[in-house]
């Protein structure tokens, strides 16, 4: 019997009390957005010519920038004021008097690390890009998050890349690996600016899971 | 009794030397566990007491064991350059338009570039584009303003030279840029504005478009480009889903009206949304139905789910939303620390019932967009243990995942707590096991 007893004593004292099986544990982050500045298909702002019949790629370009920004009522009348060309100056000042003023920063300088601000903060911004033309910049990706949205990128795995929204072409996005990009930034001017505010959330995803 | 008493003296010798036996085993675990896994503050004895000591930065110059002493090190270097600037680039008007083509520019801006008929009657220079501003800069600085023409009317060069002793305070020249062509005159304006002599512009290049004609007077930077805004990344985000109904126009008023609720609205990345907002309709209605409005979202930087409610789950006012938010807070930051030390129940944080899990009330698209990441590892760097429910033997995994945070290899990667269970256990068998021959 007193075997018994002692085997008996051994199991429980190895034997723990199960208050609750529930517990919750963290999920894996789904991977990145791509591109870091999603901004919809359906919300891309195509260029259009101005009264003085020129391009109005500045403007569409802020007008995506706006969307993406949850400002879309400030971008419709942002677009249904401005036509035309624009450079740096003057932008800033109707900027300035659209009551941005303070609310915005810009670099002249092709600075790669406005850029990368822009990308962790998930603003983007719009810079100056391709030969007299202006487009909005959606953030660094790497190649197996654009390629997991867009199969058909001719990118490449592990390598960083700038995306881009060229306002002529609305409805997808361009792809240029990171350091020709600021290169080419440069020769183009060099010129960006972001809105200081903030963008549309991230799409949420459940970061636990309760069993 | 007396054979009995003997025994019972025995048995407690043996409970105790057990206990002893055990605390040793423990201590002697610990320090073997410590010897092999040297804390980060150590680990910088290890690199000869030097404070730059670690993988990153050993490019040469600094090595390992002792051998910097004496070394100076380099200074951190960015890691990228910006390259020159195309400043013509920079500060001309950008006009593209679409593949359809575009109009010829007209602004008054361009039109200065623009071959002028000049009749050729007039052989005043004063009927020169820019002549007249040339003319007045040229006095003001004291300079002379020279101008050849070479036969044909449409042809002149012109300059500006300073008198002896005296030179361009940008180029240290007497002589401005020698200006071929018709709009030689603004060019040697700008120049003689920016106290610049630049080269002379060769036959037939147009002539530089900015410095001399930019129409707009120059405007003071908002902010100076500089000066960064602080970086975000790490902020939370708040959403508001709200409608035209009443319930709605009561949360918007708790945002803006209460002070702990205002507080943390200004500390996250904030936004309202609308059934009628654009990037709601595109991205966000699938995931937050308007029948669910009002809705209030917050989430991690990265969009990780820390509380959701909505509907009629929401609570009734805005004390009870902020006990909520911060029980669902704490819930979620403690779930990331120590998933397997939380339990759902006891944290208090998860109630099913009232809408705190996301399961619960949030569309199960998410859900889907969860699962399609199994086995999706482009760059191979999935975590394993993120995936599924903690089991014995993920914790080495964990850790050995860890590539270059250490180099400390041990035979067994486990914590302390692990520790003295495992060697209770034996403990407690061994001493069953004596015991039960004992009273056998």
């Amino acid at each position: 019997m007193r075997p018994f007893l002692l085997v008996v004593f051994c199991v429980m004292s190895l034997t723990g009390c199960d208050v609750d099986n529930r517990q919750a544990y963290p999920l894996r982050s789904p991977p990145p957005e791509s591109p870091v500045c999603n901004l919809p298909k359906a919300l891309h702002q195509r260029n259009k010519l101005g009264p003085l019949g020129q391009g109005s790629c500045v403007h569409a370009s802020l007008v995506n920038h706006l969307r993406w920004l949850n400002q879309s009522e400030m971008a419709s009348r942002w677009w249904a004021t401005y036509g035309d060309g624009e450079y740096a100056s003057r932008l800033r000042e109707r900027l300035d008097a659209g009551g941005f003023k303070n609310k915005y920063w810009y670099t002249e300088k092709a600075d790669p690390r406005f850029l990368d601000w822009c990308t962790i903060n998930r603003t983007g911004c719009i810079l100056w890009w391709k030969t007299s033309h202006c487009c909005t910049f959606e953030g660094f990706s790497m190649g197996q998050d654009i390629l997991r949205h867009d199969s058909l990128a001719n990118v490449q795995a592990g390598v960083q890349y700038a995306v881009i929204l060229d306002n002529n072409y609305p409805g997808r996005f361009e792809y240029t690996e990171r350091k020709q990009f600021v290169r080419l930034w440069a020769g183009y001017g060099g010129f960006a600016l972001c809105i200081l505010d903030d963008p549309r959330i991230s799409i949420p995803y459940p970061s636990y899971v309760v069993r | 009794m007396n054979g009995t008493k003997l025994e019972l003296r025995f048995t407690m010798g043996t409970w105790v030397g057990l206990a002893l036996l055990a605390t040793f085993s423990v201590g002697i675990f610990c320090a073997s566990m410590v010897a092999f896994h040297p804390r980060s503050n150590d680990r910088r004895e290890y690199l000869g007491s030097y404070p730059y000591g670690g993988s990153s930065d050993n490019d040469g110059t600094i090595g390992i064991g002792g051998t910097t002493r004496g070394v100076v090190p380099r200074l951190p270097q960015p890691r990228e350059v910006s390259p020159p600037i195309n400043t013509s680039a920079r500060d001309e008007i950008k006009q593209q338009c679409g593949p359809s083509g575009c109009i010829a520019p007209q602004s008054q801006f361009v039109q200065v570039q623009r071959p002028r008929a000049i009749p050729v009657s007039v052989e005043s220079a004063d009927t020169w584009a820019g002549y007249a501003e040339a003319r007045s800069l040229a006095a003001q600085y004291g300079a002379a303003l020279t101008s050849n023409r070479n036969g044909s009317s449409s042809s002149i060069q012109c300059y500006a030279t300073l008198p002896e002793g005296r030179t361009w305070a940008r180029t240290g020249a007497r002589q401005t840029g020698a200006y071929n062509g018709m709009n030689c005159f603004w060019a040697v304006a700008g120049d003689m504005k920016d106290g610049l002599a630049s080269n002379p512009v060769p036959q037939n290049t147009p002539v530089p478009m900015l410095p001399a004609v930019n129409p707009v007077a120059p405007i003071v930077p908002a902010r100076s480009p500089s000066v960064r805004p602080a970086t975000e990344k790490g902020r939370y985000q708040l959403a508001l889903f709200l409608g035209n109904d009443a319930k709605s126009q009561s949360v918007k008023t708790w945002f803006d009206t209460d002070a702990n609720l205002l507080k943390l609205r200004q500390s996250c990345a904030f936004e309202i949304y609308t059934e009628n907002n654009p990037l709601y309709r595109a991205q966000l209605s699938r995931i937050v139905q308007p029948q669910d409005f009002p809705a209030v979202l917050f989430l991690d930087s990265d969009g990780g789910h820390i509380y959701a409610a909505g509907g009629p789950m929401l609570p009734s006012d805005q004390v009870a939303l902020l006990s909520d938010l911060r029980k669902g807070y704490e819930f979620a930051k403690s779930v990331q620390a120590a998933p397997s030390l939380v339990s759902a129940t006891e944290s208090g944080a998860l109630r099913e019932s009232s809408g705190y899990s996301w399961d619960a009330y949030i569309s199960p698209d998410m859900k889907l967009q969860q699962q399609d990441l199994g086995g999706d590892c482009d760059d191979g760097s999935c975590d394993p243990t993120n995936s599924e429910p903690w089991r014995p033997g993920d914790r080495v995994r964990d850790i050995l995942n860890r590539n270059g945070e250490s180099t400390a290899q041990a035979i067994l990667w486990a914590n302390s707590s692990e520790i003295v269970n495992a060697v209770l256990a034996v403990a407690i068998v061994i001493m069953a096991v004596v015991l039960i021959k004992k009273f056998s």
